[in-house]
C-alpha cells in the first residue's frame, strides 16, 4: 500500500484541526479538495476515518487513530530532518566567497570579509576562483558569491555593483607630505597602470586617467607591478605605478604609496545565483555595498 | 511536515546514481523536473545539498548528513504503507500470499483462487522485495517457494515442507548437444551455457553451483543464465539455448519428460534431498486465517501429488 504524501499531510492536518474548513485553510486548498482526499484515503483503507459531527466538526474513528499512531515513526523522522536543518542554520551556514587572488589581496576585500565574518547567520570561507572560472564556480556551487572586477554575466545570475577598488600610486620618488596625488602630478612621471582584470576594463580605465590630465601611461600586469615593487630590477626606469594596493606583500623600502585623487578605481561587482538556496544573499550584497561605502575605521595605514 | 517526500525521494535517488538523466528515468519524470525538485528541496532547507560540476554531482557535507535522514523518512513511509496494508488485511480477513514462478505454484494459485472459503491476495514474486524480508516486514503473510538446502531457513520464519526431492536434473536438447546420457560426464557440460534457477526461483542453488564448479573443476561454464520463472527456463532448454540444470526432479516438475530431451539425474553432488518446496510463514504467526491458508496449501499440494502419481502410473 502506498500513501500519497500529500494525502498523509492532509490527514494529519484534519486530525489536528478537527474540521474540514480549518484544515483547508491550513493546507491552503479548498474544502472540497480536503473532502476528496479524505474520501480517497477511506477507499484505500476500506474503512471510515472520520464521522461528521455537528457544526462541521469531524471526529476520528478507530481507523483514523490507528493510522495516526502508525504514522508516528514517519513523523519522528521528518522532525529529525527538520531539526537537523535548523541546527545547521543555527550553527551558521557555510558561505563561500570566491574571488581572483588579486581581488582577494586588497584591503577592500579584507573589510568585506571581516564584516561578513561577524555575522552569525553563516561561517565564511574563501575560495580562489580563476579569472575565467567565475561562471562555472557559481553554477557548480564551489562558491556562493563571487567578487570580480568585470562582473560575471549570465541569465541565472544576480549582480550587485559595489564601491570601486580605489587607486594608489606606488612611487620610488618619496613624497614628503604623504598627501594624495592629483592626475596632473602624474603627468610628470613615467607611469603605468597595473591591471588585474581583463584588458578591456584596464584600457578603459587607463584612458580615463589619461583624460584627467595625467599625460600618457602604459598598462602592466599586477604580477609585473608586484615584481617591480618587490625587487626593482636594474635598468627599470619606470617611476610610478597606479595600482590597487595589495593587502599583503613585501615591498622595497623605497617604494611608497599615496592615494590617487579624483579617479574612480576598478569597478567591483558581487555575483550570485538567482536561485541560490541561501535567502540572505541579496541582503548581504547590499550590506557589502554599505560597508564599503562607509569611510574605513581610522585613517589609512601609514605609508612610510 | 513540510518536507516533501517526492523531493526527498528525488534527492536520495540522485545522490545514489549521480545522474540527472538516470534519476529522471528511475522516477518516470522529466530531467527538468528532477532539477526542479532538488532546487525546491535546497530552497526549503536553505542549504546547498549538491556540488554540481560537469563531470560529477557530489553531495555537500550538509547534503550527506540529510541524506541519511531522508533515507529513514522514505523507509518509514514505505513501512507505514506495509503496516496499514496489514491492518486492512487483518480486518478484512485477507491473506497475502507470494508464490514463486514454478509450475507447482501456478497450479497452486489456480487451486487457491478456486477455494471460496479463502480470501487470498497474490503478491507477484518479481515485484516484491526478497521474500524473507517481505515476510519479516509483513508485506506478505505466506510464501510458497522452492529452495535449496537451508537457504530459506531464517530464525524468524517457520517452514511447512510440502515436498522434498533429491539430486539434480540435467536436461538438454539433443540436436544442439550430443551428449550420451549413458556415459555422461559433468565436466562436458561445463563447456556450454547453463540454464539455472535464479535466487528468486530457488534460493541457494546458483551460489552453490558456482562454488561446486570452481571448487571441483576449477572452472565456471562460459555462461550461466538465471531464470526467475520455470516456464521460461523450460522453453530455453527446449529451444536448445543451453543445458538446464535444476535441483531435484526438475524434469517431472517442469513436465519435460515427453519432449525427447537428453536427461540425466545425478546424485554426484553428495546432497540428499537438497531441493524442497515449502510454505513459509512467520514464527509468531497467530492470525487464524494465515494458519488456515497454510494448512490448505499443504492439503492442496498433497492432493496434487496423489493426482500426479495416478497420472504417471497410467
Amino acid at each position: 500500500m502506498h500513501f500519497d504524501p500529500l494525502h498523509l499531510r492532509a490527514f494529519t492536518t484534519l486530525m489536528a484541526e478537527g474540521s474540514v474548513s480549518r484544515a483547508s485553510l491550513e493546507l491552503r486548498t479548498s474544502p472540497s479538495n480536503v473532502r476528496r482526499i479524505w474520501q480517497s484515503l477511506e477507499e484505500q483503507l476500506g474503512d471510515h476515518l472520520f464521522v461528521s459531527g455537528e457544526s462541521g466538526e469531524v471526529l476520528p474513528t478507530a481507523a483514523a487513530k490507528l493510522l495516526d499512531r502508525e504514522m508516528s515513526p514517519l513523523l519522528a523522522e521528518i522532525r529529525r530532518f527538520e531539526n537537523s536543518v535548523q541546527r545547521m542554520h543555527d550553527q551558521g551556514r557555510t558561505l563561500r566567497l570566491g574571488a581572483d587572488r588579486n581581488v582577494f589581496n586588497t584591503r577592500h576585500f579584507g573589510r568585506m570579509f571581516n564584516a561578513l565574518r561577524r555575522d552569525d547567520r553563516f561561517r565564511v570561507s574563501f575560495v580562489e576562483v580563476g579569472e575565467d572560472d567565475g561562471r562555472s564556480a557559481l553554477e557548480a556551487g564551489a562558491c556562493d558569491m563571487l567578487f570580480a572586477v568585470d562582473g560575471t554575466p549570465g541569465r541565472r545570475f544576480e549582480s550587485q555593483d559595489l564601491p570601486p577598488l580605489k587607486f594608489d600610486v606606488a612611487s620610488t620618488r618619496p613624497r614628503e607630505d604623504g598627501q594624495a596625488l592629483s592626475p596632473t602630478e602624474l603627468a610628470d612621471l613615467d607611469w603605468s597602470l597595473a591591471a588585474f582584470a581583463k584588458t578591456a576594463i584596464a584600457l578603459d580605465t587607463l584612458k580615463k586617467i589619461e583624460a584627467s590630465g595625467a599625460g600618457n601611461g602604459r598598462l602592466c600586469s599586477q604580477n609585473h607591478f608586484l615584481r617591480w615593487a618587490e625587487e626593482q630590477a636594474e635598468g627599470n626606469t619606470r617611476e610610478a605605478i597606479v595600482c590597487v594596493q595589495p593587502a599583503s606583500f613585501t615591498r622595497l623600502p623605497q617604494v611608497s604609496f599615496v592615494p590617487l585623487e579624483s579617479v574612480p578605481g576598478f569597478p567591483l561587482c558581487a555575483t550570485y545565483l538567482k536561485q541560490h538556496p541561501y535567502e540572505f544573499l541579496p541582503s548581504i550584497a547590499r550590506q557589502m555595498d554599505r560597508t564599503l561605502s562607509a569611510p574605513p575605521d581610522g585613517c589609512r595605514p601609514s605609508l612610510s | 511536515m513540510d518536507a516533501d517526500l517526492h523531493c526527498l525521494e528525488t534527492f536520495v535517488l540522485l545522490a545514489d546514481c549521480g545522474s540527472f538523466s538516470e534519476t529522471a528515468v528511475g522516477l518516470g519524470i522529466s530531467q527538468p523536473a528532477v532539477s526542479q525538485r532538488v532546487a525546491k528541496l535546497e530552497s526549503v532547507t536553505g542549504l546547498r545539498l549538491f556540488l554540481r560540476s560537469q563531470e560529477s554531482l557530489t553531495p555537500t557535507r550538509e547534503g550527506r548528513e540529510l541524506l541519511g535522514i531522508a533515507r529513514h523518512i522514505l523507509g518509514e513511509h514505505q513501512r507505514l504503507g506495509i503496516r496499514m496494508a496489514r491492518h486492512v488485511r487483518e480486518s478484512k480477513g485477507t491473506v497475502r500470499v507470494m508464490l514463486d514462478n514454478s509450475f507447482a505454484s501456478t497450479a497452486m494459485s489456480t487451486a487457491l483462487s478456486g477455494d471460496s472459503s479463502l480470501d487470498i491476495e497474490f503478491a507477484s514474486a518479481g515485484k516484491c522485495r526478497p521474500w524473507v524480508e517481505a515476510l519479516e516486514l509483513h508485506e506478505v503473510d505466506l510464501v510458497v517457494t522452492g529452495s535449496f538446502l537451508e537457504a530459506g531457513n531464517a530464525p524468524s520464519l517457520q517452514r511447512v515442507e510440502l515436498e522434498r526431492q533429491r539430486g539434480t536434473t540435467i536436461a538438454w536438447n539433443r540436436v544442439y548437444f550430443d551428449f550420451d546420457p549413458a556415459r555422461f560426464k559433468f565436466l562436458e557440460i561445463l563447456r556450454s551455457t547453463l540454464l539455472v534457477p535464479s535466487e528468486r526461483l530457488i534460493p541457494g542453488y546458483l551460489p552453490f553451483l558456482e562454488r561446486w564448479c570452481s571448487g571441483s573443476y576449477g572452472m565456471l561454464p562460459p555462461e550461466l543464465i538465471a531464470y526467475d520463472d520455470e516456464l521460461a527456463a523450460r522453453d530455453a532448454c527446449l529451444t536448445g539455448l543451453g543445458i538446464l540444470i535444476f535441483p531435484g526432479e526438475a524434469d517431472l516438475r517442469m513436465q519435460i519428460g515427453g519432449a525427447g530431451l537428453g536427461i540425466v539425474k545425478t546424485s554426484e553432488f553428495p546432497l540428499p534431498d537438497a531441493f524442497s518446496y515449502s510454505a513459509y510463514l512467520r514464527k509468531e504467526e497467530q492470525n487464524p486465517k494465515v494458519l488456515a491458508t497454510a494448512a490448505k496449501i499443504a492439503e492442496l499440494h498433497r492432493a496434487a501429488q496423489v493426482w500426479e502419481r495416478r497420472l504417471q502410473s497410467t
